[in-house]
């Protein structure tokens, strides 16, 4: 056989070799989310859940927890799912396992609450690669605690010349990359998603929020003492009523009748009258409808 | 020899090079809390035509080498802005309430799929007067998302533009259009033979389009992030050192107002919360670092056993909470 066969011939031995190789470490390495989900999930009807955010975890703080809870709720969303406000499961529930979860099904009709459980969080660069990864599970209830859907799975990113072999150049645009103090959302991003792709989407038509339409049908000013004013709005029961000043800042209106919302406040500095506020009736999913108070 | 691996080198640059562009214009205040309705985006072609692509090529078969495409590109980009959004100072209304509501303003067509032309077509101030009470609209268009495959070479490339529009004035708030690519083989330095072969095919998996699809959208919508929130990780959060209030024995009486005080960095938002009663009763700096908030009870309230938790939030919108220690009060 000339020279130039034989060289021909180890080329392509090596070049198979490599290339089985490399396949043999995808299939190794293609490891995604662990999901199970339960036979009736997809027979269920689901449409309005509660998210309960994750429980804190050391090395996360508390900005990247929240951030990792609104990518959890607008994964949700885009599949369809109705999500009770953050503001009310905060308030409902005092910690992440919401003990009195029984009655969101009195209060807002929940049958159904979501929650992400995160075990461990780490981000690594030294240099010359980068390795960064989260784990944690996701699960969708029932108000009695059987499980619908779980998911857990931890997400690893790495890169940089050591640890991504095969391109230089990009390695190296990946290492600086990891630099960026936001590399961690796409970290998020992809934990997030891994853990709910298997989850189904709504159903289409199953409910509209048209019969929920929000109205304020009435505001009242009225002085209640010398120093502090009264504010009422009439509207939709059962929702939540806000004050509301030009810095967005909000203080809360009780349902003190069916329909009827009042505050007594002292209302100065950034709460004067002659400043802009406004009053708004919100529903527990984010609906709202407003009313000026004061057009200025 | 020499020649062609020149030849083949000069070549390559434009695609080892940055190659994004990023246009945007800003006519308001980032820190206004604008409340914004993130609509269904388009997909056009090269004519302006809205098209239906699900981006999937025949490779996203092949578990190896790419990721089934769960999402299509206006799917995918829509759900990045609302999670890019989350760190301006915008209220978004969810999509899904949006998405809800669009069928029966006759803005989808019988088998429920958007009517997009009618979509687009519809001035911000409708959305925001008639229905969704909001004070702007956000229309996003997808005008490429492109996976190209050159045996020695694959390049990804996206181009999206965004614009807000004021639901008052009708004006342009913000727009912002980008394109950005990304090649994988040649031109990224292959470390040897095998990745000469395989990185192009590596360069096609769909999540490296969603990666460059997610980092161009976060570029696009930096102007929008307030100035504080950029250096919101290098500073120090709020904090409180001593809360009280004037309840004797947790009772408080009707016709009289429960005082609470706080001492705690100054020039910050503070309120107060009387358990799962009432939230955000507003405190007022009387001067630097004091704080006092009055709950009036009203002749047909009354709750057992709450206690008050003061909030202090910074310019950042990053609160601390402290409850305070004097014990739970009553309204009989």
């Amino acid at each position: 056989m000339s020279r130039n066969n034989l060289s021909k011939n180890n080329l392509f031995k090596k070049i198979s070799f490599f290339i089985n190789f490399t396949l043999l470490c995808s299939i190794l390495c293609s490891c995604g989310a662990t999901i199970n989900k339960a036979p009736e999930l997809d027979k269920k009807t689901i449409q309005y859940l509660a998210l309960i955010p994750p429980s804190s975890l050391e090395g996360v703080s508390r900005e990247r927890a929240e951030y990792i809870n609104e990518l959890i709720r607008y994964e949700l969303e885009s599949k369809g799912y109705i999500v009770l406000s953050n503001d009310i499961v905060s308030n409902f529930c005092s910690d992440s396992s919401c003990s009195n979860r029984k009655n969101l099904k009195e209060l807002y009709n929940i049958d159904e609450i979501a929650m992400l459980n995160l075990e461990s969080t780490s981000s690594n660069d030294f240099l010359l690669g980068y390795y960064n990864s989260i784990s944690g599970k996701f699960s969708l209830e029932k108000l009695n605690g059987e499980v619908l859907y779980s998911a857990s799975n931890t997400y690893r990113d790495s890169g940089g010349l050591i640890l991504q072999s095969g391109q230089v150049i990009q390695a190296i645009i990946n290492q600086s990359k990891n630099g960026d103090k936001d590399s961690m959302d796409k970290v998020n991003y992809k934990f997030i998603t891994s853990l709910l792709k298997e989850l189904p989407n709504v159903k289409k038509g199953i409910a509209n929020t048209n019969n929920n339409k929000l109205f304020i049908t009435d505001l009242k000013i009225t002085p209640y003492n010398k120093t502090v004013t009264k504010i009422c709005i009439a509207g939709n029961p059962s929702q939540s009523a806000w004050l509301v000043n030009e810095k967005n800042n909000t203080a809360e209106l009780k349902e003190i009748n069916s329909g009827q919302y009042c505050g007594a406040y002292r209302l100065e500095g950034t709460w004067s009258l002659t400043n802009k506020l406004k009053v708004e009736l919100r529903s527990p999913f984010g609906d709202l409808t407003h009313l000026e108070v004061n057009k200025k | 020899m020499k020649n062609i691996q020149l030849l083949i080198l000069f070549t390559l640059i434009p695609f080892v090079s940055c190659s994004g562009t990023f246009k945007h214009t800003l006519d308001f205040s980032p820190n206004e809390p604008l409340r914004v309705a993130v609509l269904p985006f388009k997909h056009i072609d090269s004519d302006g035509k809205i098209i239906e692509d699900d981006g999937s090529l025949l490779v996203d078969n092949v578990s190896l080498i790419s990721s089934e495409v769960k999402n299509s590109p206006v799917a995918l980009s829509r759900k990045i802005v609302l999670a890019e959004l989350k760190k301006t100072s915008l209220d978004i209304i969810s999509p899904v309430l949006i998405d809800i509501d669009l069928p029966h303003r006759n803005l989808a067509f019988p088998d429920g799929k958007f009517n997009l032309e009618k979509i687009f077509s519809v001035p911000a101030k409708t959305y925001c007067e008639d229905f969704l009470d909001c004070d702007a609209v956000l229309f996003g268009t997808v005008k490429k998302w492109d996976r190209s495959y050159y045996g020695l070479q694959s390049n990804n490339e996206v181009e999206i533009e965004l614009s807000l529009i004021s639901a008052k004035t009708n004006k342009i708030l913000f727009q912002a259009t980008a394109n950005d690519s990304e090649g994988h083989g040649l031109s990224k330095g292959p470390t040897g033979y095998a990745s000469v072969i395989l990185e192009p095919l590596k360069g096609l998996d769909s999540e490296l389009i969603e990666d460059l699809a997610r980092r161009t959208i976060a570029k696009m919508l930096e102007p929008l992030r307030s100035k504080e929130s950029k250096t919101k990780d290098t500073t120090p959060p709020p904090a409180i050192f001593a809360v009280s209030h004037d309840a004797i024995n947790g009772e408080i009486i009707k016709g009289s107002p429960l005082t609470v005080l706080a001492f705690a960095d100054s020039d910050k938002t503070a309120s107060f919360t009387i358990g799962n009663y009432v939230r955000n009763v507003p405190m007022i700096e009387t001067k630097a670092g004091h704080y006092i908030g009055e709950f009036w009870p009203l002749p047909e309230e009354k709750f057992e056993a709450q206690s008050i938790t003061i909030t202090l939030k910074d310019s950042n919108n990053r609160i601390t909470k402290l409850v305070v220690d004097s014990g739970p009060v009553s309204l009989k």
